[in-house]
Protein backbone atom coordinates (compact mmCIF):
# COMPACT_ATOMS: atom_id res chain seq x y z
CA UNK A 1 0.00 0.00 0.00
CA UNK A 2 1.41 3.20 -0.75
CA UNK A 3 0.52 4.46 2.46
CA UNK A 4 3.23 2.26 4.15
CA UNK A 5 5.58 4.29 2.82
CA UNK A 6 4.73 7.75 1.38
CA UNK A 7 5.42 10.40 3.99
CA UNK A 8 1.79 11.89 5.23
CA UNK A 9 2.17 15.11 3.18
CA UNK A 10 2.36 13.58 -0.38
CA UNK A 11 0.14 10.91 1.09
CA UNK A 12 -2.55 13.48 1.23
CA UNK A 13 -1.87 14.34 -2.23
CA UNK A 14 -2.16 10.67 -3.40
CA UNK A 15 -5.36 10.55 -1.98
CA UNK A 16 -6.83 13.47 -4.24
CA UNK A 17 -6.06 11.47 -7.32
CA UNK A 18 -8.07 9.51 -9.40
CA UNK A 19 -6.28 6.08 -7.85
CA UNK A 20 -7.47 3.72 -10.27
CA UNK A 21 -5.82 5.50 -13.07
CA UNK A 22 -3.05 5.85 -11.67
CA UNK A 23 -0.03 4.41 -12.91
CA UNK A 24 3.28 6.03 -11.38
CA UNK A 25 4.56 8.54 -9.00
CA UNK A 26 7.99 9.84 -10.70
CA UNK A 27 9.89 11.72 -7.99
CA UNK A 28 13.52 12.82 -8.94
CA UNK A 29 15.55 14.52 -6.43
CA UNK A 30 15.38 18.88 -6.69
CA UNK A 31 12.83 18.35 -9.08
CA UNK A 32 8.95 18.48 -9.44
CA UNK A 33 6.66 15.18 -8.58
CA UNK A 34 5.07 13.71 -11.46
CA UNK A 35 2.05 11.45 -11.35
CA UNK A 36 1.45 9.20 -14.97
CA UNK A 37 -2.56 9.15 -14.77
CA UNK A 38 -4.75 7.46 -17.28
CA UNK A 39 -2.04 7.84 -20.48
CA UNK A 40 -0.98 11.65 -18.94
CA UNK A 41 2.13 13.31 -17.10
CA UNK A 42 0.64 15.65 -14.57
CA UNK A 43 2.36 17.41 -11.78
CA UNK A 44 1.24 16.53 -8.03
CA UNK A 45 0.12 19.29 -6.13
CA UNK A 46 -1.10 19.89 -2.59
CA UNK A 47 -4.82 19.83 -4.48
CA UNK A 48 -4.58 16.29 -6.26
CA UNK A 49 -3.59 16.43 -10.18
CA UNK A 50 -2.18 20.14 -11.46
CA UNK A 51 -0.89 21.01 -14.90
CA UNK A 52 0.48 24.26 -13.13
CA UNK A 53 4.46 24.19 -12.74
CA UNK A 54 3.74 26.77 -9.78
CA UNK A 55 1.74 24.24 -7.79
CA UNK A 56 3.81 21.01 -7.62
CA UNK A 57 5.20 19.77 -4.83
CA UNK A 58 8.78 19.32 -4.99
CA UNK A 59 11.23 15.83 -4.09
CA UNK A 60 14.20 16.35 -1.99
CA UNK A 61 17.31 13.97 -0.90
CA UNK A 62 15.83 13.86 2.39
CA UNK A 63 12.17 13.13 1.31
CA UNK A 64 13.60 10.51 -0.98
CA UNK A 65 15.89 8.82 1.25
CA UNK A 66 12.89 8.44 3.77
CA UNK A 67 10.59 6.96 1.00
CA UNK A 68 13.27 4.32 0.20
CA UNK A 69 13.87 3.36 3.96
CA UNK A 70 10.14 3.31 4.52
CA UNK A 71 9.79 0.79 1.46
CA UNK A 72 12.74 -1.28 2.46
CA UNK A 73 10.87 -1.20 5.86
CA UNK A 74 14.56 -0.24 7.24
CA UNK A 75 16.00 -2.87 5.99
CA UNK A 76 18.25 -2.59 3.02
CA UNK A 77 20.26 -5.23 3.68
CA UNK A 78 16.96 -7.55 2.78
CA UNK A 79 15.91 -6.23 -0.26
CA UNK A 80 20.16 -6.04 -1.91
CA UNK A 81 19.31 -8.74 -4.37
CA UNK A 82 16.58 -6.72 -5.75
CA UNK A 83 18.56 -3.25 -5.10
CA UNK A 84 21.04 -4.53 -7.21
CA UNK A 85 18.49 -5.00 -10.07
CA UNK A 86 17.24 -1.90 -10.02
CA UNK A 87 14.06 -2.21 -8.48
CA UNK A 88 12.43 -2.88 -5.00
CA UNK A 89 8.89 -4.70 -4.89
CA UNK A 90 6.38 -4.23 -2.54
CA UNK A 91 3.44 -6.34 -1.03
CA UNK A 92 0.31 -5.50 -3.51
CA UNK A 93 2.79 -5.85 -6.33
CA UNK A 94 4.10 -1.65 -6.19
CA UNK A 95 7.50 -1.77 -7.89
CA UNK A 96 9.81 1.02 -7.45
CA UNK A 97 12.55 1.37 -10.15
CA UNK A 98 15.43 2.95 -8.35
CA UNK A 99 18.31 4.65 -10.13
CA UNK A 100 21.52 5.91 -8.87
CA UNK A 101 25.16 5.09 -8.23
CA UNK A 102 25.62 1.24 -8.93
CA UNK A 103 28.57 -0.10 -6.62
CA UNK A 104 30.79 -2.56 -8.48
CA UNK A 105 33.26 -5.16 -6.28
CA UNK A 106 35.23 -7.52 -8.31
CA UNK A 107 33.35 -6.78 -11.27
CA UNK A 108 29.93 -7.62 -9.42
CA UNK A 109 27.32 -5.16 -8.61
CA UNK A 110 27.37 -5.08 -4.92
CA UNK A 111 24.34 -2.61 -4.74
CA UNK A 112 23.01 1.04 -5.82
CA UNK A 113 23.65 3.88 -3.65
CA UNK A 114 23.15 7.67 -3.76
CA UNK A 115 19.91 7.20 -5.28
CA UNK A 116 18.21 10.35 -7.26
CA UNK A 117 15.28 9.13 -8.84
CA UNK A 118 12.45 6.58 -8.44
CA UNK A 119 9.76 5.40 -9.83
CA UNK A 120 6.59 3.81 -8.21
CA UNK A 121 4.35 2.10 -10.87
CA UNK A 122 1.25 1.30 -9.03
CA UNK A 123 0.06 -2.02 -10.51
CA UNK A 124 -3.59 -2.40 -11.55
CA UNK A 125 -6.40 -5.36 -11.95
CA UNK A 126 -8.64 -4.27 -14.67
CA UNK A 127 -11.33 -7.29 -15.17
CA UNK A 128 -11.77 -8.04 -19.22
CA UNK A 129 -9.26 -6.68 -19.99
CA UNK A 130 -7.70 -9.15 -21.99
CA UNK A 131 -10.99 -10.46 -23.27
CA UNK A 132 -11.00 -9.19 -26.87
CA UNK A 133 -7.57 -10.98 -27.24
CA UNK A 134 -8.85 -14.19 -25.17
CA UNK A 135 -10.61 -16.27 -27.62
CA UNK A 136 -7.57 -16.00 -29.36
CA UNK A 137 -5.45 -17.07 -27.05
CA UNK A 138 -7.69 -20.10 -26.04
CA UNK A 139 -9.79 -20.98 -28.87
CA UNK A 140 -9.94 -25.16 -29.59
CA UNK A 141 -6.76 -25.21 -28.06
CA UNK A 142 -4.07 -22.87 -25.84
CA UNK A 143 -1.88 -20.97 -28.22
CA UNK A 144 1.39 -19.94 -26.80
CA UNK A 145 1.38 -15.75 -26.15
CA UNK A 146 3.77 -12.67 -26.20
CA UNK A 147 2.31 -9.76 -25.13
CA UNK A 148 4.57 -6.58 -26.44
CA UNK A 149 3.94 -3.22 -25.90
CA UNK A 150 6.70 0.31 -24.65
CA UNK A 151 6.82 0.18 -21.26
CA UNK A 152 3.76 1.41 -19.36
CA UNK A 153 1.51 0.34 -22.04
CA UNK A 154 -0.52 -2.46 -19.69
CA UNK A 155 1.53 -5.96 -20.31
CA UNK A 156 1.45 -7.29 -16.91
CA UNK A 157 -2.03 -5.96 -16.13
CA UNK A 158 -3.46 -8.04 -19.38
CA UNK A 159 -1.31 -10.73 -18.05
CA UNK A 160 -2.84 -11.00 -14.84
CA UNK A 161 -6.22 -11.01 -16.45
CA UNK A 162 -5.21 -13.25 -18.89
CA UNK A 163 -4.91 -15.71 -16.12
CA UNK A 164 -8.07 -14.55 -14.38
CA UNK A 165 -10.14 -15.36 -17.29
CA UNK A 166 -8.79 -19.12 -17.85
CA UNK A 167 -9.98 -19.47 -14.23
CA UNK A 168 -13.80 -17.63 -14.63
CA UNK A 169 -14.07 -19.63 -18.09
CA UNK A 170 -13.46 -22.90 -16.34
CA UNK A 171 -10.35 -24.10 -18.18
CA UNK A 172 -8.73 -26.32 -15.60
CA UNK A 173 -5.40 -25.64 -16.55
CA UNK A 174 -2.65 -25.73 -13.92
CA UNK A 175 -0.68 -22.37 -14.04
CA UNK A 176 2.77 -22.10 -12.77
CA UNK A 177 3.77 -18.12 -12.68
CA UNK A 178 7.26 -17.48 -12.82
CA UNK A 179 7.11 -14.27 -10.60
CA UNK A 180 10.69 -13.05 -10.74
CA UNK A 181 10.36 -9.49 -9.89
CA UNK A 182 7.40 -9.81 -7.65
CA UNK A 183 5.52 -7.72 -9.31
CA UNK A 184 2.79 -10.28 -11.18
CA UNK A 185 1.32 -11.57 -8.26
CA UNK A 186 2.01 -9.45 -5.30
CA UNK A 187 3.31 -12.42 -3.00
CA UNK A 188 3.37 -11.25 0.42
CA UNK A 189 4.54 -14.05 2.95
CA UNK A 190 3.17 -16.50 0.67
CA UNK A 191 -0.50 -14.90 0.05
CA UNK A 192 -1.50 -13.43 -3.08
CA UNK A 193 -2.62 -10.06 -2.84
CA UNK A 194 -4.56 -10.06 -5.72
CA UNK A 195 -7.25 -12.34 -7.17
CA UNK A 196 -6.46 -14.10 -10.24
CA UNK A 197 -8.55 -17.21 -9.41
CA UNK A 198 -7.62 -20.65 -7.62
CA UNK A 199 -6.14 -22.15 -10.73
CA UNK A 200 -2.13 -20.79 -10.48
CA UNK A 201 1.21 -21.67 -8.30
CA UNK A 202 3.81 -18.90 -8.05
CA UNK A 203 7.25 -19.07 -7.52
CA UNK A 204 8.52 -15.81 -6.76
CA UNK A 205 12.21 -14.15 -6.88
CA UNK A 206 13.73 -16.83 -8.93
CA UNK A 207 15.04 -16.30 -12.23
CA UNK A 208 13.27 -17.78 -15.48
CA UNK A 209 15.54 -21.01 -16.30
CA UNK A 210 15.78 -21.89 -12.82
CA UNK A 211 12.24 -21.78 -11.82
CA UNK A 212 11.26 -22.93 -15.69
CA UNK A 213 13.12 -26.37 -14.81
CA UNK A 214 12.12 -26.73 -11.57
CA UNK A 215 8.50 -25.66 -11.78
CA UNK A 216 8.18 -27.88 -14.68
CA UNK A 217 9.49 -30.56 -12.88
CA UNK A 218 7.63 -29.84 -9.38
CA UNK A 219 4.59 -28.53 -10.17
CA UNK A 220 3.58 -30.17 -13.83
CA UNK A 221 2.17 -27.12 -15.34
CA UNK A 222 0.01 -27.00 -18.12
CA UNK A 223 0.38 -23.30 -18.93
CA UNK A 224 3.73 -20.82 -17.67
CA UNK A 225 3.40 -17.37 -17.34
CA UNK A 226 6.54 -14.99 -17.01
CA UNK A 227 6.77 -11.34 -17.76
CA UNK A 228 9.45 -9.08 -19.48
CA UNK A 229 11.36 -11.65 -21.91
CA UNK A 230 14.80 -9.54 -22.58
CA UNK A 231 17.60 -11.51 -22.68
CA UNK A 232 19.29 -14.15 -24.34
CA UNK A 233 19.29 -16.20 -21.12
CA UNK A 234 15.31 -15.52 -21.05
CA UNK A 235 14.57 -16.73 -24.49
CA UNK A 236 16.57 -20.15 -24.25
CA UNK A 237 14.78 -20.39 -21.46
CA UNK A 238 11.60 -19.98 -23.25
CA UNK A 239 13.21 -22.31 -25.95
CA UNK A 240 13.76 -24.93 -22.73
CA UNK A 241 9.83 -24.73 -21.86
CA UNK A 242 8.67 -24.80 -25.51
CA UNK A 243 10.30 -28.14 -26.31
CA UNK A 244 8.90 -29.78 -22.77
CA UNK A 245 5.40 -29.04 -24.57
CA UNK A 246 4.19 -26.57 -21.68
CA UNK A 247 2.08 -23.48 -22.65
CA UNK A 248 3.60 -20.20 -22.41
CA UNK A 249 2.60 -16.52 -21.53
CA UNK A 250 5.15 -14.03 -21.57
CA UNK A 251 6.02 -10.34 -22.24
CA UNK A 252 8.39 -8.22 -24.04
CA UNK A 253 9.09 -4.57 -24.24
CA UNK A 254 8.66 -3.70 -27.79
CA UNK A 255 6.64 -0.90 -29.58
CA UNK A 256 6.17 -3.26 -32.29
CA UNK A 257 5.77 -6.61 -34.75
CA UNK A 258 8.68 -5.08 -36.80
CA UNK A 259 10.97 -3.85 -34.40
CA UNK A 260 10.36 -7.15 -32.32
CA UNK A 261 12.20 -8.74 -34.80
CA UNK A 262 14.77 -6.42 -35.23
CA UNK A 263 15.61 -6.94 -31.35
CA UNK A 264 18.44 -9.43 -30.87
CA UNK A 265 18.13 -13.04 -30.33
CA UNK A 266 13.62 -12.65 -30.65
CA UNK A 267 14.07 -13.52 -34.35
CA UNK A 268 14.76 -16.67 -33.35
CA UNK A 269 11.74 -17.05 -31.08
CA UNK A 270 10.00 -15.71 -33.86
CA UNK A 271 11.44 -18.74 -36.53
CA UNK A 272 11.19 -21.08 -34.29
CA UNK A 273 7.17 -19.97 -33.71
CA UNK A 274 7.73 -20.89 -30.22
CA UNK A 275 4.67 -17.99 -30.21
CA UNK A 276 1.48 -18.33 -32.01
CA UNK A 277 0.26 -15.25 -30.60
CA UNK A 278 1.57 -11.68 -30.23
CA UNK A 279 -0.67 -9.27 -28.89
CA UNK A 280 0.50 -5.91 -29.15
CA UNK A 281 -0.40 -3.14 -27.40
CA UNK A 282 0.16 0.41 -27.15
CA UNK A 283 -1.27 3.84 -25.30
CA UNK A 284 -2.57 5.71 -28.00
CA UNK A 285 -5.71 5.01 -26.15
CA UNK A 286 -4.63 4.66 -22.45
CA UNK A 287 -3.00 1.90 -21.73
CA UNK A 288 -3.73 -1.75 -22.91
CA UNK A 289 -4.86 -0.52 -25.88
CA UNK A 290 -4.97 -2.96 -28.67
CA UNK A 291 -2.93 -2.03 -32.07
CA UNK A 292 -3.41 -6.19 -33.37
CA UNK A 293 -3.12 -9.52 -32.44
CA UNK A 294 -0.97 -11.35 -35.18
CA UNK A 295 -0.75 -15.52 -35.26
CA UNK A 296 2.85 -17.11 -35.57
CA UNK A 297 3.50 -16.57 -39.11
CA UNK A 298 3.01 -12.41 -38.02
CA UNK A 299 -0.12 -12.69 -39.85
CA UNK A 300 -2.63 -9.76 -38.96
CA UNK A 301 -5.64 -11.68 -37.33
CA UNK A 302 -7.22 -8.74 -34.81
CA UNK A 303 -7.49 -5.07 -35.22
CA UNK B 1 10.32 3.09 69.85
CA UNK B 2 13.89 4.36 70.07
CA UNK B 3 14.68 1.42 68.03
CA UNK B 4 11.64 1.66 66.11
CA UNK B 5 12.74 5.14 64.86
CA UNK B 6 16.53 3.89 64.84
CA UNK B 7 15.48 1.14 62.12
CA UNK B 8 13.30 3.31 60.07
CA UNK B 9 15.75 6.06 59.50
CA UNK B 10 18.44 3.40 58.83
CA UNK B 11 15.94 1.73 55.99
CA UNK B 12 15.03 4.90 54.09
CA UNK B 13 18.63 5.84 54.23
CA UNK B 14 19.46 2.18 52.39
CA UNK B 15 16.56 2.99 50.11
CA UNK B 16 18.20 6.14 49.18
CA UNK B 17 21.66 4.35 48.46
CA UNK B 18 19.64 1.65 46.53
CA UNK B 19 18.10 4.40 44.37
CA UNK B 20 21.56 6.03 44.04
CA UNK B 21 23.23 2.78 42.96
CA UNK B 22 20.22 1.70 40.84
CA UNK B 23 21.57 3.76 38.10
CA UNK B 24 24.80 1.76 37.99
CA UNK B 25 23.13 -1.21 37.86
CA UNK B 26 20.29 -0.31 35.33
CA UNK B 27 23.23 1.11 32.65
CA UNK B 28 24.83 -2.15 33.20
CA UNK B 29 21.62 -4.14 32.33
CA UNK B 30 20.86 -1.91 29.30
CA UNK B 31 24.17 -1.96 27.70
CA UNK B 32 24.13 -5.84 28.32
CA UNK B 33 20.65 -6.39 26.41
CA UNK B 34 22.15 -3.70 23.91
CA UNK B 35 25.14 -5.89 23.29
CA UNK B 36 22.65 -8.86 22.89
CA UNK B 37 20.55 -7.36 20.51
CA UNK B 38 23.40 -6.54 18.29
CA UNK B 39 24.74 -10.05 18.51
CA UNK B 40 21.02 -11.47 17.17
CA UNK B 41 20.92 -8.52 14.58
CA UNK B 42 23.94 -9.69 13.49
CA UNK B 43 23.41 -13.28 13.18
CA UNK B 44 19.89 -12.51 11.43
CA UNK B 45 20.81 -10.67 8.53
CA UNK B 46 23.73 -12.92 8.30
CA UNK B 47 21.70 -15.98 7.56
CA UNK B 48 18.01 -15.29 7.71
CA UNK B 49 18.20 -11.75 6.33
CA UNK B 50 15.25 -10.71 8.27
CA UNK B 51 13.83 -7.50 8.73
CA UNK B 52 14.50 -5.12 11.44
CA UNK B 53 11.00 -5.03 12.68
CA UNK B 54 10.87 -8.70 12.56
CA UNK B 55 13.75 -9.07 14.63
CA UNK B 56 13.29 -6.93 16.90
CA UNK B 57 9.25 -8.45 17.51
CA UNK B 58 11.05 -12.05 17.66
CA UNK B 59 13.41 -10.74 20.55
CA UNK B 60 11.54 -8.07 22.34
CA UNK B 61 10.73 -10.09 25.35
CA UNK B 62 13.93 -11.43 26.08
CA UNK B 63 15.26 -8.03 27.07
CA UNK B 64 15.01 -6.83 30.31
CA UNK B 65 12.60 -3.38 31.47
CA UNK B 66 15.06 -0.70 29.93
CA UNK B 67 15.84 -2.14 26.53
CA UNK B 68 12.41 -3.16 25.96
CA UNK B 69 11.29 0.65 26.52
CA UNK B 70 14.36 1.70 24.06
CA UNK B 71 13.31 -1.05 21.42
CA UNK B 72 9.68 -0.15 21.64
CA UNK B 73 10.18 3.85 21.25
CA UNK B 74 12.63 2.49 18.46
CA UNK B 75 9.53 0.58 16.72
CA UNK B 76 7.53 3.81 16.73
CA UNK B 77 9.99 5.22 14.85
CA UNK B 78 10.61 2.84 12.40
CA UNK B 79 6.90 2.84 12.23
CA UNK B 80 6.42 6.51 11.42
CA UNK B 81 4.74 7.45 14.66
CA UNK B 82 7.69 9.31 15.64
CA UNK B 83 10.49 11.53 13.61
CA UNK B 84 14.17 11.54 14.51
CA UNK B 85 13.96 14.61 17.17
CA UNK B 86 11.04 13.19 19.31
CA UNK B 87 12.76 9.72 19.18
CA UNK B 88 16.03 11.07 20.26
CA UNK B 89 14.59 13.19 23.15
CA UNK B 90 11.93 10.30 24.60
CA UNK B 91 15.54 8.58 24.73
CA UNK B 92 17.02 11.37 26.61
CA UNK B 93 13.55 11.55 29.08
CA UNK B 94 13.52 7.54 29.73
CA UNK B 95 16.94 6.60 30.27
CA UNK B 96 18.77 9.19 32.33
CA UNK B 97 21.25 7.02 32.82
CA UNK B 98 23.20 7.31 29.84
CA UNK B 99 24.93 10.60 29.35
CA UNK B 100 24.18 12.82 26.52
CA UNK B 101 27.19 11.26 24.13
CA UNK B 102 25.93 7.60 24.93
CA UNK B 103 22.43 8.36 24.03
CA UNK B 104 23.88 10.43 20.54
CA UNK B 105 26.05 7.31 19.91
CA UNK B 106 23.07 4.88 20.12
CA UNK B 107 20.21 6.96 18.19
CA UNK B 108 22.65 7.61 15.93
CA UNK B 109 23.86 3.76 15.06
CA UNK B 110 19.89 2.74 15.36
CA UNK B 111 18.81 5.18 13.17
CA UNK B 112 21.03 4.33 10.27
CA UNK B 113 20.31 0.16 10.81
CA UNK B 114 19.00 -0.82 7.38
CA UNK B 115 20.40 1.59 5.35
CA UNK B 116 23.37 -0.46 3.58
CA UNK B 117 23.76 -3.72 2.11
CA UNK B 118 24.38 -6.62 3.73
CA UNK B 119 28.03 -6.86 4.22
CA UNK B 120 28.36 -3.34 5.36
CA UNK B 121 25.68 -3.19 7.78
CA UNK B 122 27.64 -6.18 9.38
CA UNK B 123 30.93 -3.93 9.32
CA UNK B 124 29.28 -1.80 11.33
CA UNK B 125 27.77 -4.11 13.54
CA UNK B 126 30.68 -5.19 14.34
CA UNK B 127 32.18 -2.01 14.82
CA UNK B 128 29.38 -0.86 17.16
CA UNK B 129 29.70 -4.11 19.27
CA UNK B 130 33.30 -3.21 20.06
CA UNK B 131 32.70 -0.25 21.04
CA UNK B 132 29.61 -0.80 23.19
CA UNK B 133 31.41 -3.96 24.73
CA UNK B 134 33.85 -1.24 25.98
CA UNK B 135 31.27 1.23 27.57
CA UNK B 136 29.52 -2.10 28.87
CA UNK B 137 33.11 -3.35 30.66
CA UNK B 138 33.01 0.25 31.64
CA UNK B 139 29.55 -0.15 33.40
CA UNK B 140 30.11 -3.48 35.20
CA UNK B 141 33.48 -2.09 36.47
CA UNK B 142 31.77 1.08 38.16
CA UNK B 143 28.72 -1.20 38.95
CA UNK B 144 31.37 -3.54 41.08
CA UNK B 145 32.98 -0.60 42.72
CA UNK B 146 29.95 2.00 43.27
CA UNK B 147 26.90 0.04 44.12
CA UNK B 148 28.30 -2.00 47.19
CA UNK B 149 30.07 1.45 48.46
CA UNK B 150 27.05 3.70 47.80
CA UNK B 151 24.92 0.59 49.72
CA UNK B 152 27.01 0.62 52.58
CA UNK B 153 27.56 4.47 52.70
CA UNK B 154 24.14 4.66 52.57
CA UNK B 155 23.72 2.47 55.85
CA UNK B 156 26.42 3.74 57.61
CA UNK B 157 25.08 7.72 57.05
CA UNK B 158 21.56 6.33 58.10
CA UNK B 159 23.32 4.85 61.38
CA UNK B 160 24.81 8.02 61.60
CA UNK B 161 21.68 10.18 61.43
CA UNK B 162 19.83 8.03 63.66
CA UNK B 163 22.53 8.11 66.52
CA UNK B 164 22.62 11.97 65.83
CA UNK B 165 18.75 12.38 66.18
CA UNK B 166 18.39 10.01 69.10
Amino acid sequence: MLQDFLPKGIMDAVYKLPLNNLNEIRLRVGAKILVYVAGKYYYLSSSGLSSDEGQALKCDKILLDEIISRATEHSLYAVNYQLKQGFLTLNDGIRIGLSGEIVQENGRVKTIKNISSINIRVPHQIRNCSLDAFKYIVNDKFNNTLIISPPGCGKTTMIRDIIYQLYKHRYCYNVLICDERYELCGMSNGQPTMNLGEYYDVISGGNKLYTFENGVRSMRPDIIVTDEIANLEDIEALEYLSACGVGIIASAHSENIETLKQKPHFARLIEKKVFSRYIVLDNSKGPGTYKGIYDENLSFIYY
Amino acid sequence: MQIVVFVAIVLISTYIGIVLAKKYIRKENFYIDLLAFCNTTFTEINFTQNKLKKIIEQNINYYKKDFKLFLNLYKRYLDGEVNKENFDNAVCKNFEFLTEQEIKKIVTFFINIGKVDADNELNNLDIFKKDIKGTLDDASTKKRQFVPMIIKLSILVGIGIAILII
